[in-house]
């Protein structure tokens, strides 16, 4: 960890002393698998185009204000909370939008018609939650993520990571209770 | 059980992944930020003129009082402090992004 540490730092030094876009781009390299990641896991399935998008604007903003990076967190945390807020703003424009498709709507082919209805039911309860809840669900049992890499991802902490995913299928377990899908 | 329900509702949803384009258009963003950019002649001295003419104006028909040295000084420290507020007064926020990207996309 602390190698990973010192060399994102070389390299944002690199690229703070230079402005060339070839030391920025090893940056890039690095961290765009996490940057898209993120927010994916913001957006939800089927919006991986609005997630590229949301990624290129977050590495031309570091690009543009590198100088605004201290130094008092790791670089990767500090710029996947960037990659985060941004991804909610998206996400709010997306549903502010009146025409705009509804998110996280993509669905596995269930087998049966009582899959389909509560495949339904989840995808519907998912949008219902808090924006980090449901980033840590779609971080865990979409994208694979342990608890770790969820704290690391998000910027908190492990046991913060694990009580967001506990409290997160508390309110699912409730909200499909409601809908009468029963656990 | 929400845990399973949860599994299979995620195991048959495609992992994301970036596309091949992602890459190239990201350095094409990136070399034209580096592009120096230059706004036409007449942009550039049209305001500069208009503050010339403005202090000429002021130097020609505003007398000021006679101010002392620390008088002076203390006026200077409190107009700075003024600009610098007003600088970070305006500095957009997240509010003008969004709208800005409500009303382009």
């Amino acid at each position: 960890m602390s190698a990973i540490r010192d060399e994102d730092a070389i390299l944002v030094a690199e690229f703070t002393r230079s402005r060339r876009v070839e030391d920025f781009e090893r940056l890039v390299e690095r961290h765009q698998q996490m940057v898209f990641r993120v927010a994916v896991s913001v957006l939800g399935p089927n919006s991986e185009r609005d997630a590229e998008d949301v990624a290129q604007d977050v590495f031309l903003q570091v690009f543009r204000r590198i100088g605004d990076f201290q130094g008092r967190s790791r670089f990767s945390s500090w710029l996947y909370r960037i990659a985060y807020n941004r991804a909610l703003d998206r996400r709010r424009v997306i549903r502010a939008k009146p025409d705009s498709a509804p998110i996280d709507t993509e669905r596995p082919a269930p087998a049966s018609g009582r899959d389909i209805l509560r495949s339904d039911a989840i995808a519907d309860c998912l949008t219902r939650l808090p924006d980090a809840h449901r980033a840590a669900i779609h971080l865990h049992y979409w994208l694979g993520h342990t608890m770790e890499e969820i704290a690391q991802t998000l910027g908190i902490q492990s046991g913060t990571a694990k009580s967001w995913l506990f409290r997160a299928r508390h309110l699912l377990a409730r909200c499909l209770a409601l809908k009468g899908v029963h656990s | 059980m929400i845990h399973d329900h949860l599994v299979r509702h995620f195991e048959g949803t495609r992992a994301p992944s970036l596309s091949p384009e992602f890459a190239m258009n990201l350095r094409r963003r990136l070399r034209a930020e580096r592009q120096p950019r230059t706004a036409p002649v007449i942009l550039r001295w049209a305001p500069r003129v208009y503050w010339l003419l403005v202090a000429a104006g002021l130097v020609r028909y505003w007398r000021p009082a006679m101010l002392t040295p620390a008088q002076m000084l203390v006026l200077a420290i409190v107009g700075a402090a003024v600009l610098l507020t007003l600088r970070s007064a305006v500095r957009p926020g997240p509010l003008p992004r969004i709208l800005r990207e409500t009303l382009w996309r």
